[in-house]
């Protein structure tokens, strides 16, 4: 039976409530009784999961062994996430950039409203170091920030007589709106019998599953300073989002003295301009179009009459400008099929929209009843052109092999056996022009940069063996063009590593 | 500000220290005494006469509830003493003002934060230094020198200290001629009705503040003072390119004059630091 909110009891304080909250851990200090703490720095290690990466659809985020560091200050307000993926157990099945060659550093920052990614901890103030600019990224890591259990505290206080507290289950729930950057969000946090933090709810939107929760637990309050200062701290924090972990981490110590954390704001990244949708088409043979200008690219393919679009990649706002590159550069002909190389929302995140302009989605067979499924999903928080004008996705599939052809021209699609990284992996072929078109299998690096394991370009390359592709050229879905040579020459020096 | 009276006095006198820092906030008239009138100073016609004792309390006033008596003597989390030392380590360093140093020093200032018992100068009774030493107690103005009087707060160990600040328009003597002192080499000038005190020639000993707070020998400070009716409010900015990225500026604070025209300079508590050996947790004080 499903628990029933009700109003807290008559006389039942807010604010009182969030002051026995905040003392129940320790932020309240001194004869003033005020909120003392400002910044912290916390370590951690466990698990870290690639949301909508998935090595099946429907199937749960693939895990990675994280090492992490964590500094924040609610004054600023400011957070600098420091993590250390890894996979030393062995391979990881889906994607999420794995398998990994060797640990992969990530520092991730949010100060006021910039944010930014290091190369190292105060990167841009650091002689060859990098900054760079990550303005999509301020209200996600802005909401981590007031989602901790001081940052929800502070936050429900703010909110002065728009937060309420009812009584859900026996457990005192506080709910309040967000302002500011994140005005929007309203933020459910539940405490626990000792009044601490026990977990917190907040809405988010997904391009693929549309309204979602953010659900984060926090439990086994310690003082985990190495210096005590009877602040306490979660020693377990788990997050999830689409109903499976994105986070679990077991925190091994916390300095809550107030520490010194510092969060300057690059002038690269004050002076970077906002960012940009761009799309550029580069024909690379006659009716053969490479859509790039972003970190995913597509592929249009003209036909008599239609225009075959090889992936709507990452978002609404991409999927519409790739759409209209389309019609831009293959003029009075329609979008009929839309091929989908596999179920990763980066490179499923597009689809509704182009399901919106009409296109029948063409996905590996496996991929269709989950698509019908979070498709149906609302999407009340950022409504999509789909959920604003809603029409039945029509969708085809491909099993092992699929042909389209106009007599013309083929452009064939294979289900990729043996993908370490999806299960519904499609790669496309155009036999007359020996042009491959796939995603994620092989993403050509920059000169100079290191490849990674290399484990799904061996696998590409067996495929196209097993399939007897006569490749030439390759269009990856990330990256640059390059020709068959460089697959096999990747794939040999990887072997001799 | 630190406090570290249970380092060096033992914790029965931290309790009698905080009660007389108790007592200074809430009865300041009774335990400081009476300062001359400031119009009855001698100082330059054309300037504001700083000269008094600006010891009186802060502006902020006594904050400690009267009704718990434990809480009138320590200033701690539902009067419990076991929660003295660690609110106030807290509470001190939640001031979101932090100079800003280079990347490559972020470490190096946790650390120092971290080791405060070992690490810090002032636990081992060493002088404050410009600026940490803050505003002066008194001040006696001529028409050409200012003359700084200090008086260690009781919980530190700086002891007493002075400074004479050259009004005349000379210049600074070169750096590279001065050894590196405390409290650097001062020269003052006017602006307006602020008086700007330029100082360099410092040792890289000192700190700015709790927290860590280091310097190199380049640090220059300059100290901005104005006076309001009764009220003095010093502010100091602090140069380091050395090892910040950028100028740090101190939270100004604000000195009340004393009325007391017979007010007197108490003098410092004596530092002996005898404690440090028998501290088995990094634990701030």
């Amino acid at each position: 039976m499903a628990a029933i909110a009700v109003p807290a009891a008559p006389g039942q304080d807010v604010s009182a409530t969030i002051n026995k909250a905040e003392y129940a851990i320790g932020m309240i200090r001194g004869p003033r009784r005020i909120d003392a703490i400002n910044t912290l720095e916390y370590w951690g290690t466990g698990h870290i999961y690639s949301f909508g990466q998935a090595y099946r659809p429907g199937g749960p985020w693939p895990p990675y062994k994280v090492t992490t560091r964590v500094s924040l200050s609610y004054a600023v307000p400011a957070m600098r996430m420091d993590f250390t993926r890894d996979n030393p157990e062995g391979l990881v099945q889906g994607g999420g950039l794995g398998p990994l060659a060797k640990p992969e550093r990530q520092i991730q920052v949010v100060s006021g409203s910039f944010a930014w990614n290091e190369s190292t901890p105060g990167a841009g103030f650091v002689p060859g170091s990098t900054a760079t600019p990550a303005a999509g990224a301020v209200r996600d890591r802005l909401l981590q920030l007031w989602t901790t259990p001081f940052g929800v505290l502070k936050a429900a206080e703010q909110a002065g007589a728009s937060a309420k507290v009812t009584i859900d289950g026996g457990a005192t729930v506080i709910t309040f709106p967000l302002s500011g950057r994140l005005a929007g969000i309203t933020v459910k946090a539940t405490l626990n019998g000792k009044n601490q933090v026990e977990k917190v709810e907040t809405p988010a939107d997904d391009p693929v599953l549309g309204d979602i929760v953010t659900e984060t637990t926090y439990s086994d309050y310690k003082d985990l300073g190495e210096i005590k200062s009877d602040v306490l701290f979660p020693s377990r924090i788990v997050q999830k989002q689409g109903g499976f972990p994105i986070l679990d981490l077991t925190i091994t110590k916390a300095d809550l003295n107030n520490p010194y954390v510092v969060f300057p704001v690059p002038e690269a990244v004050e002076q970077a301009p906002p960012p940009a949708v761009k799309v550029d088409a580069q024909k690379v043979a006659d009716g053969v179009w490479y859509l790039t200008g972003g970190t995913h690219h597509s592929v249009a393919v003209e036909f008599t009459n239609y225009v075959v679009l090889v992936e709507c990649p990452q978002n609404e706002e991409r999927a519409l400008a790739v759409i209209q590159a389309v019609k831009t550069t293959i003029p009075r002909k329609p979008i009929r099929y839309v091929v989908n190389t596999h179920h990763h929302f980066d490179h499923s995140g597009g689809l509704r929209a182009c399901v919106a302009e009409g296109a029948t989605i063409l996905t590996q067979v496996d991929n269709k009843a989950y698509y019908e499924k979070v498709w149906a999903q609302p999407h009340t928080l950022n409504p999509d052109t789909l959920a604003k004008a809603p029409r039945k996705p029509v969708i085809e599939t491909v099993a092992d092999k699929r042909v389209l052809t106009d007599g013309k021209r083929s452009l064939e699609l294979y289900h990729v056996e043996g993908s370490n990284h999806a299960t519904t992996m499609l790669i496309g072929f155009l036999p007359q022009e020996k042009i491959l078109i796939e995603a994620d299998l092989y993403n050509p690096p920059p000169e100079g940069a290191l490849s990674l394991a290399l484990v799904k370009e061996k696998n590409l390359y067996e495929n196209l063996t097993r399939l007897k592709l006569d490749v030439r050229e390759i269009t990856p879905l990330h990256g640059k063009l390059v020709t068959i040579e460089d697959l096999k020459k990747a794939i040999g020096d990887g072997g001799s590593r | 500000m630190k406090s570290s009276c249970k380092k060096r006095f033992g914790f029965g006198s931290c309790v009698l220290i905080a009660a007389q820092v108790t007592a200074v906030c809430l009865f300041p008239k009774q335990v400081w005494g009476q300062a001359p009138s400031p119009s009855a100073s001698h100082s330059t016609e054309a300037h504001p006469d700083l000269t008094g004792v600006w010891n009186g309390a802060t502006v902020a006033g006594p904050y400690i509830k009267s009704a718990d008596p434990l809480a009138a003597l320590l200033p701690a989390r539902d009067g419990d003493l076991v929660n003295f030392e660690r609110d106030g380590a807290l509470i001190r360093r939640s001031n979101p003002n932090k100079p800003l140093y280079k990347p490559q020093y972020w470490e190096k200032v946790q650390k120092l934060d971290q080791n405060e018992n070992e690490a810090d100068p002032s636990y081992g009774c060493a002088p404050g230094g410009v600026p940490r030493i803050g505003p002066p107690a008194k001040i006696v103005q001529t028409p050409t020198e200012l003359v700084f009087l200090y008086v260690s707060p009781p919980a530190q160990g700086w002891g007493d200290a002075y400074r004479v600040i050259p009004t005349d328009g000379r210049a600074h003597t070169p750096l590279d001629q001065l050894d590196g002192t405390w409290n650097g080499e001062s020269v003052g000038h006017w602006e307006g009705d602020t008086l700007v005190v330029d100082t360099i020639g410092f040792n890289d000993t000192s700190w700015l503040d709790i927290g860590g707070y280091f310097h190199s020998e380049n640090m220059h400070v300059i100290e901005r003072i104005r006076r309001d009716g009764d009220t003095l409010t010093w502010q100091a900015t602090v140069e380091d390119p050395d090892v910040l990225l950028k100028p740090w500026v101190t939270n100004p604070r604000v000195q009340r004059l004393n009325p007391d025209p017979k007010a007197r300079l108490p003098e410092s508590f004596p530092c002996s630091e005898r404690d440090l050996s028998h501290l088995v947790t990094k634990e701030h004080h």
